[in-house]
């Protein structure tokens, strides 16, 4: 493990770790860790102290995780199997950490929500748009053909230059770029790295569809900013993820090319981790911008303070779980981050995730 | 155009869909042929069970308001909502009766139920108007 990859190892953490201190900032106003509240309760010093409290106690849960990551560096173990599983292991005691502290601030909301009460004398309603899907909201799905072109000259370049790629091939690198694995070339594990790429693209287009797909969520508040924000939001989010599948695509496709035409090693090394940081920082910019549902985004207010969405807390189970048998939903707004997550009383969502991790664990299985 | 529902009210939802529709096409919010949402997708965006929104769809197809085709499918009918016949008024004198009733019993005149109903008529002009 040299000092670079550790460099960047933590410059992907830091953004990660921004991302996750201040997601009490990005959700929408009409949300304060996982319980709806009347958009101008938002803005009161009681819940401004709450996002506070909270963004301080992840950023020191953050020092620690990195100063440990540095200290076992330095300290104990600079050797790549001691350093990946700290790293992996640093993750998600992260966010299980997080989450327990998301839960306690969670509690402590509806508490306070029940105590005083904020709904009262306003009327509770859900408005929707009977034209929103019919607006643009993603870029085409026709657009994922480029990349999928690009992953089916991928393979086709690996079976006319099959002859070409040595007997034995790379199955693992280490973080200094030594090959730690090897083993005797098939189609097979020659095709691993084309099949991961398709797979990648067609999850991302799935992305797309679900995009498109997700809930209308419009704020009764003030439905038509609302609907604009809601707009932006999904498109500016469909764009990144386009742009993202076509930086992953070709990433694929040269490390591929590397089988049998030598690349500059540092090349190799570098670029995928150069890659994730870039997708990971703009994920972060993106954020900052435009807010989950585009909340973020500022239009002149004109409120009508009468109205406020559907209190639909009783369907969150720890304000983060959406179930709710009524509604054929598959997808909608996550509430406490940013993005989609899936109605949990549908089994069509549950199957889709699930054969989501089959296909995503069964491809190197299958080919290796 | 936008539909707003309150949960909280007396009126059922399906009720609620309906009569915003109607409103909707009153005020040429809707057009002859244009499209409504799926059954599914209407559902899926409010949060209701499909049959909610079918019952509803179902009623404004009986009534003439729209048509549900198996491809293209539910738009507002083209030929525009059929006229007032001798049905429908006499179910209208009906849905008046006990309101007019109720009005006189609360000491209203002739008058002022005529000018209520004269303004609610207007708001629906009025609101034309702006939109276009």
């Amino acid at each position: 493990m040299t000092h670079i990859m550790m460099t960047f190892l933590i410059l992907i953490l830091i953004p990660f770790f921004i991302f996750m201190i201040f997601i009490p900032y990005w959700t929408r106003k009409t949300e304060s860790f996982g319980v709806s509240i009347p958009k101008e309760i938002y803005y009161t010093p009681k819940l401004k102290m709450m996002r506070n409290k909270y963004a301080k106690m992840m950023t020191f849960v953050s020092i620690v995780a990195l100063l440990l990551l540095l200290f076992i560096y330095f300290f104990i173990s600079k050797d790549e199997w001691v350093i990946s599983i700290t790293y992996s292991v640093i993750i998600v005691s992260y966010l299980l950490i997080s989450f327990v502290i998301y839960l306690a601030f969670h509690r402590q909301m509806k508490q306070q929500k029940a105590e005083e009460n904020w709904t009262r004398r306003k009327s509770q309603q859900i408005v929707i748009h009977t034209e929103f899907h019919k607006q643009k909201l993603t870029v085409s799905h026709w657009l994922y053909i480029l990349p999928i072109i690009i992953s089916f000259l991928t393979v086709l370049f690996t079976l006319l230059f099959y002859d070409r790629i040595p007997e034995q091939i790379p199955m693992h690198y280490n973080f200094s770029g030594e090959v730690t694995k090897l083993a005797t070339k098939s189609y097979g594990n020659v095709l691993l790295l084309p099949f991961t790429q398709l797979f990648l693209i067609v999850m991302m287009l799935l992305i797309n569809f679900v995009i498109a797909k997700s809930k209308q969520q419009v704020s009764a508040e003030n439905p038509e900013k609302s609907m604009k924000r809601n707009v932006i939001f999904r498109r500016r989010w469909s764009i990144f993820t386009y742009i993202t599948t076509i930086m992953l695509t070709l990433m694929f496709a040269l490390l591929q090319t590397n089988m049998f035409f030598e690349i500059h090693q540092t090349v190799m090394m570098v670029l995928p981790l150069l890659i994730t940081l870039i997708v990971i920082i703009g994920a972060v910019i993106l954020s900052i911008t435009t807010g989950q549902g585009g909340s973020r985004i500022t239009f002149q207010t004109e409120k009508d303070d009468k109205v406020i969405d559907r209190d639909d807390d009783q369907y969150w189970k720890l304000g983060q779980f959406y179930f709710n048998k009524e509604d054929p939903t598959l997808f909608l707004e996550k509430r406490f981050g940013i993005g989609w997550t899936i109605n949990w009383a549908r089994p069509t969502a549950w199957l889709l995730l699930l054969m989501i991790i089959l296909l995503a664990a069964g491809i190197p299985l299958l080919l290796s | 155009m936008y539909i707003h529902l309150d949960f909280e009210s007396e009126t059922p939802i399906y009720t609620q869909l309906v009569e915003q529709i109607i409103a909707g096409i009153a005020k040429k919010e809707l057009l002859p042929g244009e499209r409504l949402p799926s059954v599914r997708s209407l559902a899926a965006d409010i949060g209701i069970n499909l049959h909610t929104v079918n019952k509803a769809y179902q009623e404004l197809r009986q009534r003439g308001f729209i048509l549900i085709h198996r491809q293209r499918g539910v738009v507002i009918n083209p030929d525009g909502t059929p006229s007032a016949d001798e049905h429908y008024l006499q179910q209208l004198r009906e849905t008046l009766h006990p309101l007019i009733a109720e009005s006189i019993c609360r000491g209203m005149s002739k008058v002022d139920f005529s000018k209520i109903c004269e303004e609610i008529f207007h708001q629906y002009f009025e609101q034309e108007g702006e939109e276009e």
